[in-house]
């Protein structure tokens, strides 16, 4: 149910606005209605705080917080300036540590030597060329024949050096390295100051993640500032800017409170009743069971304020849905555990998801009766003994099939229903004549294929129905737009036929995924069992270790894949079948009251 | 059957996957949105499968020639239209997902018009048991 709403303007002298305004924020009532098209230069330097300290606090999340009290006094932009500084140094500092490294890497076979000493031989007019390589392909000879000298052997590699005058032959079958740009010693400390230079900095990051909690409520102070700029920004100048008008909405249930409010505050207000016309925000109110359902519906769309709220009407069919699919009662067992278990654990918020797995838990054990499947085993094959009378009420696949097509079909009538409702609430009952003719044709033709062996007078086009036909018929091709030329309608009406036709067959036809999805589960659940049982060697303890790896892993997948199946495809069978049918239009604002972040 | 609808329900939520690591980057808070659309494709290799599990009590030595031509024009029937719709099907996801990620609120369009492509798959899974259902007859 959507909650009524009523519209408020607030009319306050400028310079009782601010306090105005903190009051308003601290009823946490009012859900001020947008007026601008552009960010403030104010905002925008909101949210950059915003996004900088959601960043940073993100960023110091892995840290370990240092244990010393930082005693220095608290300045957030310093914090954040200094924040970005270092993690640029740490940054750089990284890439310069990985090529120190590199280079160290490189340097090694040469050790240690004074650049004084290859200046000194530079200056005799000698050249150092630095070679390497292998064990196998160097000739001790060359140590005779060249003026060379062995500095290291490494790995099966030989690392020399050949001092040179120009003139002098090269050494072609080894390779010739690059001039080492420093002593191994020389990198080892390079590498060494950058390494201290990096712990510095993480001790930094220790001390900084210490003063996270600070930066949390900087964060909130920041959201809150936004939240007030933005209703400043939605707040209209009159009278020279001596007055400021505020618009917004609020549950018609507190119209008392915040009439008492403004009486408080010594403030001018207008009340009226909101009409769809001004786009009131949506506060929705169902019961327990369908509330759960109504983030599922949000993801979709809010309803208008003049429509009929779905929630209550897809919930029991999304939960049947799920069962549907997902059938098989081992894992609705699994997943009521589950979420009762991590429901006293969880947050608060997150409860009511809990108590939603919890009811598509029961779903799914109740089909998994139905479709007589327990972790992949087909229980209608099976010998129950005392529990054999459970076979009645199992279905086989033929069965399944057929009943998929008929929750289908019962879902669309359904829809068309509400449609007719929702026509009668938006404009008055003559709008809903031609789909409540729609919706009485095509029952009592179901109806008379159903049962027409049985009952005669419901035969197939027989008297009866032919003149359901007539009658509904009157309502479908000259009802279909109240107020319009009857050709016009008849025409209207032709069109209305063809759609139904192809629309209806096509929408029915789209509930056997919801066989196939339950199939193809049961299967797949039957393969591992089939593979857990198959596979395993026949040697004591190792067989059984393995029988139940398989089975965890194959069903934890199943359990994965299809849970993730079942909560998808009915979302869009809701989404789009039953909202097509029931003719939802959507578009509807949250109620979002101004108030306080805490 | 199996093969060419199952290859095209790999290849549909590939294109969507790929679209949604794209998009996360952008807004990572639609992932519920991205999660929904790309497991739509996903369906077709379902179809097939399920269209072999109708047809595979006619898979003996006994088989006549006929039930062995129906059952090909089936496989056929179901593979070709599970292949080519489900990277339609893809396709259409993944455009939705793109432009949730630019910041356009299309999931609920994108829902329906994902949905034409996948009725033929759904209208040939269905052709596929009522040639069980004669067979059986």
């Amino acid at each position: 149910m959507i909650i009524p709403m009523t519209k408020f303007a607030f009319l306050v002298y400028h310079q009782e606005y601010p306090n105005f305004l903190e009051n308003l924020q601290n009823m946490g009532l009012i859900h001020v209605s947008e007026k601008h098209q552009h960010i403030g230069e104010k905002e925008k330097n909101l949210l950059d705080l915003i996004a900088q300290l959601k960043g940073a606090i993100s960023f110091l999340e892995g840290k370990q917080p240092s244990d010393q009290n930082n005693l220095k006094e608290f300045s957030l932009d310093d914090f954040l300036a200094r924040l970005s500084v270092i993690r640029k140094e740490n940054e750089q500092l990284e890439n310069q540590e990985k090529k120190v490294e590199k280079e160290l890497k490189d340097v090694r076979p040469w050790g240690n030597f004074s650049a004084s000493d290859l200046n000194r031989l530079a200056s005799l007019g000698l050249t150092l060329k630095y070679y390497s390589i292998t064990e196998k392909r160097f000739d001790p000879n060359w140590i005779q024949e060249f003026p060379i000298e062995e500095i290291a052997h490494i790995d099966g590699t030989v690392y020399f050096v050949a001092i040179y005058q120009e003139g002098d032959a090269a050494i072609h079958e080894a390779i010739e390295m690059k001039p080492p740009v420093a002593s191994f010693s020389e990198k080892t400390e390079e590498l060494a100051l950058i390494r201290q230079q990096l712990d510095q900095i993480v001790a930094e990051y220790s001390s900084m993640a210490s003063q996270k909690d600070l930066l949390e409520m900087e964060l909130l102070k920041a959201q809150n500032s936004l939240v007030i700029q933005k209703v400043w920004d939605d707040t209209l100048l009159e009278a020279d800017e001596k007055v400021m008008l505020l618009e917004g909405w609020a549950p018609t249930e507190q119209r008392k409170v915040i009439e008492e409010f403004a009486e408080t505050n010594g403030v001018y207000y207008l009340a009226k009743e909101g009409k769809v016309e001004d786009n009131p925000p949506i506060l929705l109110k169902n019961n327990r069971f369908a509330k759960l359902f109504e983030p599922i519906g949000a993801l979709f769309s809010l309803p208008i304020y003049n429509e009929i709220d779905l929630t209550s009407f897809f919930a029991p069919f999304f939960m049947m849905f799920f069962g549907f699919c997902l059938a098989d009662a081992g894992y609705g067992v699994i997943l009521i555990l589950a979420a009762t278990i991590f429901k006293s654990r969880v947050k608060a918020d997150l409860r009511p998801i809990m108590s939603l797995i919890q009811w598509l838990g029961l779903a799914t054990i109740i089909f998994g009766i139905i479709t007589g499947t327990l972790f992949g085993v087909d229980l209608l094959k099976l010998n129950l003994g005392w529990a054999s009378s459970l076979h009645n009420i199992m279905l086989d696949s033929q069965k399944l099939f057929r009943l998929a097509l008929m929750v289908g079909a019962v879902q669309i009538l359904f829809g068309m229903a509400i449609k007719a409702f929702n026509l009668a609430k938006q404009n008055n009952w003559w709008y809903a004549v031609s789909t409540i003719g729609w919706f009485i044709f095509i029952s009592f033709t179901a109806a008379c294929y159903a049962l027409g062996g049985i009952v005669p007078e419901l035969k197939p086009w027989g008297h009866l129905h032919l003149i359901v036909a007539a009658v509904t018929g009157i309502a479908i091709f000259f009802f279909n737009s109240p107020g319009k030329n009857p050709f016009l309608n008849f025409g209207l009406g032709i069109w209305d036929s063809y759609n139904m036709a192809t629309g209806l067959l096509g929408d029915v036809l789209s509930y056997i995924r919801l066989f196939a999805l339950s199939l193809s589960g049961a299967i797949l659940g039957g393969v591992y069992n089939s593979l857990a049982f198959g596979m395993a060697p026949d040697i004591i303890i190792v067989k059984q270790i393995v029988i139940v790896l398989i089975l965890v892993v194959g069903h934890s997948i199943n359990l994965f894949m299809g849970g993730l199946g079942a909560l998808v495809h009915p979302m869009r069978l809701t989404f789009v079948e039953f909202y097509k049918n029931a003719n939802f239009t959507g578009g509807g604002t949250l109620y979002n009251p101004f108030k306080k972040n805490n | 059957m199996v093969i060419l609808s199952g290859v095209g329900s790999s290849l549909g939520v590939t294109i969507t996957g790929n679209a949604s690591i794209g998009a996360l980057k952008k807004e990572s808070s639609a992932f519920g949105n991205f999660l929904v659309l790309s497991a739509l494709p996903g369906t077709q290799g379902l179809y097939g499968f399920t269209g072999y599990f109708m047809l595979k009590d006619f898979l003996v030595p006994s088989i006549t020639w006929f039930q062995a031509a129906a059952i090909f024009g089936a496989g056929l029937a179901m593979g070709t239209v599970g292949l080519i719709s489900a990277i339609r099907q893809g396709q259409v996801c993944a455009n939705g997902i793109t432009a949730i990620g630019n910041g356009h609120k299309v999931f609920g369009n994108t829902l329906i018009l994902a949905v034409f492509p996948e009725l033929y798959a759904i209208i040939s899974l269905a052709a596929v048991f009522l040639i069980g259902t004669s067979l059986g007859a």
